[in-house]
């Protein structure tokens, strides 16, 4: 089980950060990069998103649904995302590695994290139904989340550079 | 029947899941590879072409793996094709999901090389 903190300010509320919810999915990238793509990975820090500004030129976003709905997001800088895909894909020369597997290689590790996260929520109010991921690769851009629900922040380092890990996902509510 | 003699079939929506997919079947000395995007290219292709073993994913577009696998299994040419489901639904629930619909064999995602032979070995008895 992961340490985390047990909440984190958010416009000056406190807003609790359920340790069940982001543990499945720090795991899933440790074990998706660890045995896809033999690359170890550390956890770095975990903490609430203020805006929707987004950390590197590549996202892989994925719509969850189902009886919890959010999202979550991996960012990598380009330099980190050549190096991971060119490892997934194993593609022995970085350089040429393109946008299409980029966006096929970024989009598939989201994919089984999202996977290994929903596994270990099952039987949970935060369980919920895998979409098809969306790769998005630009600068300065902005990706929007429900204001109601907590965007949790987990930045990871591998290969001496770091990416960021965004879930936002409200639980299922139990009827009355 | 040697491994350069068997003819398979990878179903995935990702084309980086079927490249990862097809090295794995390279390194095991197998060559006739063919691929479908998804449940209905899948179909369309058995209609006309046998193969000796099916990797289905489970999230698709316009026909997911699960659906596939009923569907093949209801057609004399394709009920008895081995079908190893390779996906992230990794659920109990999942598998044997996969399994009553016809599913010979289960991996999840993500495997190491040597589990995707292990278990092509396994479902075709080499």
């Amino acid at each position: 089980m992961e340490n985390v903190d047990s909440s984190s300010k958010q416009g000056g509320r406190r807003v609790p950060l359920d340790v069940r919810l982001i543990n499945p999915f720090i795991s899933g990238t440790k074990e998706v990069f660890e045995v896809m793509a033999g690359i170890p990975v550390k956890r770095k820090s975990l903490s609430l998103k203020k805006d929707y500004k987004m950390f590197g030129e590549i996202s892989g976003i994925m719509g969850l649904t189902g009886e919890a709905v959010g999202s979550i997001i991996i960012s990598f800088p380009k330099k980190l995302a050549d190096n991971v895909v060119s490892k997934f894909l194993g593609i022995e020369n970085v350089e040429s590695i393109n946008e299409d597997d980029i966006r096929d290689g970024v989009g598939e590790i989201l994919n089984m994290i999202a996977g290994k996260a929903k596994t270990l929520l099952a039987s949970t109010e935060y369980y919920f139904k895998l979409s098809i991921p969306t790769v998005i690769i630009g600068q300065n851009y902005e990706i929007s989340h429900s204001k109601d629900t907590p965007c949790m922040v987990v930045i990871f380092e591998a290969t001496n550079l770091q990416f960021v890990l965004q879930v936002s996902l409200a639980p299922h509510k139990k009827q009355e | 029947m040697g491994m350069s003699d068997i003819k398979v079939l990878i179903v995935d929506g990702s084309s980086a899941m079927r490249r990862i997919i097809g090295k794995v079947l390279k390194n095991m000395g197998i060559t006739e590879i063919l691929q479908a995007a998804d449940g209905v290219d899948a179909i369309s292709l058995l209609s006309d072409t046998s193969v000796d073993l099916i990797l289905a994913d489970w999230n698709m577009p316009r026909m997911n793996g699960l659906r596939m696998v009923k569907k093949l299994r209801e057609k004399k040419g394709t009920a008895s094709i081995p079908i190893i489901m390779v996906t992230t639904e990794a659920e109990r629930s999942s598998v044997v999901e996969a399994i009553k619909a016809g599913a010979n064999n289960y991996l999840a995602k993500p495997f190491t090389p040597d589990a995707l032979t292990k278990k092509i070995k396994e479902t075709l008895h080499l």
